[in-house]
């Protein structure tokens, strides 16, 4: 089981979620992807990402204005 | 002095209030109003405007958010279809949640993209198929290349026609050894009418299938040997001394029945001893 960071900081809704999309079919099933992102939509976009994805979020986290998700493929 | 000369007094603190409130939505926060309630009629007036056009902004913006995540996860999605095809599964298909995007232009793609996935799933599914059969006539080909026949009790006869490769002889060996087990026999004859031409390797196959058969107890004869193909195989220098020859099938089968009758006899006499 591999994790990858994903760093999405500085970019503005939708752009994270899409940092997130252009990594996934480097992801093997079981492996996690943690993305991090400090734009304000941020939490609300990977829960509807993951939602639509069928993807599991495992946990999200803040850090001031920085959201960490931990996604499970 | 007319209303568009007549000067409109504010106070500071409205002032400071308007000018603070502006300054949050400038920063992004588009779901503030300002609150000050101004003693000025013209100046409660241009707050109300102010307010209506904060509103009015952060609707649109909300708008355009919405709309541009939804294209953002169509886009997600398709990409993901086509990670999924790509990696071999071929019944990954878009969801209705992209055919049916208020996006025209990403429900078209979604559209295009499940069309196009079905068709090369289509198209292997019919190679899949003409793959399959073909194996199936070329093992139906390699059956009747090798026909076995019981053509007495106890006796096997494989008449070998045309060109005899590696592969061939190996399945001409395990069809006839597995017949021999099959059937019990005690002779196979290898009838080689159908043969015109054979080189040093034609011939080693032979033996070797002989040779194996023999292995399981079975005597075995080799008939039909043309002319020419005798000549080469002397020319060759293969040896088939080991080998019982004979001129054709019917002398073959005449001379395994005398073997046959041979043993039948031997067998009588030394239970009657």
């Amino acid at each position: 089981m591999a994790v990858k960071v994903v760093d999405a900081t500085g970019l503005r809704c939708p752009q994270p979620i899409l940092k997130v999309t252009i990594a996934m079919p480097e992801m093997q099933a079981g492996d996690i992807l943690e993305a991090t992102a400090d734009c304000a939509s941020f939490e609300e976009d990977i829960r509807k990402w993951c939602e639509r994805m069928s993807k599991t979020l495992l946990a999200i986290t803040r850090d001031g204005d920085k959201v960490t998700a931990q996604i499970q493929f | 002095m007319s209303d568009k000369n007549k000067s409109v007094s504010v106070s500071r603190s409205d002032l400071d209030a308007l000018v603070a409130s502006l300054e949050k939505i400038a920063g992004g926060q588009y779901a503030e109003r300002i609150k000050t309630k101004p003693k000025d009629a013209e100046v409660a007036r241009l707050k109300d405007v102010m307010n209506r056009a904060i509103a009015s902004l952060e609707e649109h913006l909300g708008e355009d958010r919405e709309a541009t995540m939804e294209l953002a996860l169509g886009m997600a999605e398709s990409f993901n279809v086509l990670a999924a095809v790509r990696s071999g599964d071929l019944s990954s298909r878009v969801s209705d949640d992209v055919l049916e995007s208020p996006n025209e232009m990403l429900g078209l793609l979604g559209k295009s993209l499940n069309e196009t996935i079905a068709d090369i799933e289509k198209q292997i599914n019919t190679i899949r198929r003409q793959q399959e059969s073909q194996a199936a006539m070329e093992h139906l080909v390699r059956q009747l290349q090798t026909p076995i026949l019981e053509i007495w009790d106890d006796v096997l006869a494989l008449p070998v026609i045309g060109m005899v490769d590696s592969r061939r002889s190996q399945e001409m060996m395990e069809t006839l050894l597995s017949e021999i087990v099959s059937n019990r026999c005690k002779f196979v004859i290898l009838d080689i009418t159908g043969v015109e031409i054979v080189d040093t390797r034609t011939a080693d196959h032979f033996v070797k299938v002989m040779k194996s058969a023999e292995l399981l107890g079975t005597r075995c004869i080799m008939t039909g040997i043309r002319p020419a193909v005798a000549q080469t195989l002397v020319e060759l220098g293969v040896d088939l001394s080991s080998i019982r020859t004979l001129r054709n099938l019917q002398e073959g089968l005449r001379y395994c029945l005398r073997e046959s009758e041979s043993q039948r006899t031997k067998m009588r006499l030394s239970g009657e001893e």
